[in-house]
């Protein structure tokens, strides 16, 4: 169901698969971590690699916590930390070029918890340089993903130097949009 | 003129305690002197005081002229009585000269004046308000203990009776609302449609008008009214908080039996800081457990169960049913991966939620076939040893899947060479 590769000690399907396991076993906080993805060269060659090693783990991921009955109550997100251009950067050949960083704009994926499934939310332009519409910032997601974990990010506080702070700070809104 | 007349009205909180005063002390000193046979209390002194018990009767049939005033018996009556008090006081400086019809009336106006006096503080401090503390204390005295959960029956319905049910009982609708059982509360005002927000912490369309200021025209109750005292304004925040639950609470399960399961390294928590509902999860020892150790551990506490978890605990079996049917308020049950099998299979269509994964009790087939793709783990099989395109070395980078069969090729190129005409290599392997 992962692919072969969950066989194999380290890989992102085994990896997915002892997600599971330590969800079963009642973990509350669980993350993976899929190196390798800054391309700035050799990008055709070696994201062929990147996606196929996640691709069948993450789905089967999902499927397994579902069959399961424990995605209704886990929230899985599915993020880098910054999005990568739409255009080439160093030498453009038709087997190898590279891609610069681009915080701009970028996708995200969540599933479970009470996320609506199926659904695409937000646009980029057509040049995927900015974005056109229903930006979500960070903190829009994490007071989402908040709102999902029963907490309200407005009155969730901790003492922090001297003042109540909040997880969310001065910002954030719940985007109901993807909510079920 | 009228605002002349006004400020007299005003004048009457203040005025009201001259005749008090006076009256009392002219009644106790006729007494006095009636037991002894001494005269009377000289004129000026009863003719001041019938005075002032006119003055405060007067400016407080002026004060009522004022509108904000909402008509009920306390006001009424202190009003009858008030005006009696003031004729009765003024009939008394005029039968001065017979002192026993005197005596007799000045007894009258006393008495008037004490019942005028009580329902004026009803009016302003509220009902009980001079023996409220002395109901508070021989209400503690009766050593409840307290009550941890607010209850609908014992802790809200009565001040609703209380404060509430002037407007909002069978008697008085205002505003179309009712608040003397929980269908009317859920049925609501017109204004506000159902009174409460059943099942939610906030928004509540009563609190928020409780919460208004009391010159707010939509404040409740309505300013002149009894008001909520701040604990009663508490109570019922804090069963609003809950969602409202108009049932019997909840009672804690026995602290002891959590802390038994607990002991034996099973999760216990109740679903929210505000609950005794309980979430049960036997993941860490499940593979350990059976019917018999998992029965004895929740019995004590069935009746907080909301969710339990028995995954992956190969033991438990149909044998486990007579526990289940035991849990009145269970809604999620994980039985994944037991040895459950049909047998049980009716019974649990009880629970609103029960997880079967894994178990002789198959569930409907995959509906979309991408799960039936993924489920069928192994049916895509690798097909080659070499590019079917050049005949070299395979690389796992390189892979498509064709007809259900996975191909791996040399180099990222010879895909789309095969992709051209597929039948042609395949042929060719």
């Amino acid at each position: 169901m992962y692919g072969k590769d969950v066989h194999t000690q380290g890989s992102f399907a085994s990896n997915c698969l002892r997600a599971r396991r330590l969800a079963e076993r009642g973990v509350r906080f669980i993350q993976l971590f899929h190196r390798g993805w800054d391309q700035h060269n050799n990008l055709p060659n070696e994201t062929k690699g990147q996606t196929s090693a996640v691709d069948r783990a993450q789905a089967a991921l999902v499927k397994d916590l579902k069959r399961r009955g424990l995605l209704d109550d886990t929230i899985i997100l599915w993020a880098g930390e910054f999005g990568r251009s739409v255009y080439s950067q160093g030498a453009l050949t038709k087997t190898n070029y590279g891609r610069d960083h681009h915080p701009r704009c970028f996708s995200v994926w969540l599933a479970g918890g009470g996320i609506k499934p199926g659904i695409v939310y937000g646009k980029t332009d057509d040049h995927s340089y900015n974005i056109a519409e229903n930006p979500v910032s960070v903190h829009d997601l994490h007071a989402t993903m908040l709102h999902c974990l029963g907490f309200d990010h407005k009155r969730l506080g901790y003492f922090h130097q001297g003042r109540e702070m909040r997880l969310t700070d001065v910002f954030g809104n719940v985007i109901k949009p993807i909510l079920q | 003129m009228s605002l002349l007349l006004e400020f007299f009205g005003r004048l009457h909180p203040m005025l009201l305690h001259l005749p008090i005063g006076m009256l009392c002390a002219l009644g106790i000193y006729e007494f006095r002197a009636w037991r002894k046979g001494d005269p009377p209390a000289p004129r000026f002194w009863v003719s001041l005081a019938a005075a002032c018990a006119a003055f405060a009767a007067g400016s407080g049939w002026q004060l009522h002229q004022e509108p904000g005033y909402v008509e009920d018996f306390a006001l009424e009556w202190h009003e009858r009585l008030g005006i009696a008090t003031g004729l009765s006081a003024i009939l008394c400086a005029m039968l001065y000269n017979n002192v026993t019809r005197y005596r007799k009336v000045l007894l009258l106006s006393v008495a008037t004046m004490l019942g005028a006096g009580h329902y004026g503080g009803t009016m302003t401090h509220g009902e009980d308000f001079i023996f409220e503390p002395l109901l508070r204390l021989a209400a503690n005295n009766e050593s409840q203990p307290p009550a941890s959960v607010v209850s609908y029956e014992r802790d809200i319905a009565p001040v609703f009776k209380a404060k509430c049910s002037k407007c909002h009982s069978a008697s008085k609708q205002k505003g179309g609302l009712r608040l003397d059982a929980p269908e009317w509360i859920l049925k609501g005002g017109k204004n506000d449609g159902a009174a409460v927000n059943v099942g939610h912490p906030d928004g509540h369309p009563i609190l928020e008008r409780i919460l208004l200021d009391l010159e707010d025209e939509d404040h409740m109750p309505p300013e002149g009214k009894r008001q909520l005292t701040l604990e009663e304004t508490d109570l019922i925040a804090e069963w609003l908080q809950l969602g409202a639950p108009f049932g019997p609470p909840l009672a804690a399960a026995d602290a002891a039996a959590v802390q038994r399961l607990r002991d034996n390294l099973v999760h216990v928590q109740t679903i929210s800081t505000e609950s005794n509902k309980l979430y049960v999860d036997f993941a860490a020892t499940a593979t350990d457990i059976n019917n018999q150790i998992v029965t004895e551990l929740l019995m004590p506490i069935k009746d907080n169960i909301v969710e339990l978890s028995l995954a992956r605990a190969v033991q438990i079996d149909d044998g486990i049913m007579p526990l289940i049917a035991q849990m009145p308020r269970l809604e999620i049950l994980s039985l994944v991966g037991t040895s459950i099998t049909a047998a049980s299979e009716v019974a649990l269509k009880e629970i609103a939620t029960v997880h079967l994964f894994d178990t002789a009790i198959q569930s409907e087939q995959p509906s979309d076939a991408l799960a039936t793709e993924i489920l069928a783990e192994g049916e895509i099989k690798l097909t080659n040893s070499e590019c079917p395109v050049t005949g070299e070395m395979i690389d796992p980078k390189y892979t498509i899947v064709y007809q259900g069969e996975e191909i791996q090729f040399c180099c990222p190129n010879c895909p789309k060479t095969f992709w051209e005409d597929p039948e042609k290599y395949l042929g060719a392997k």
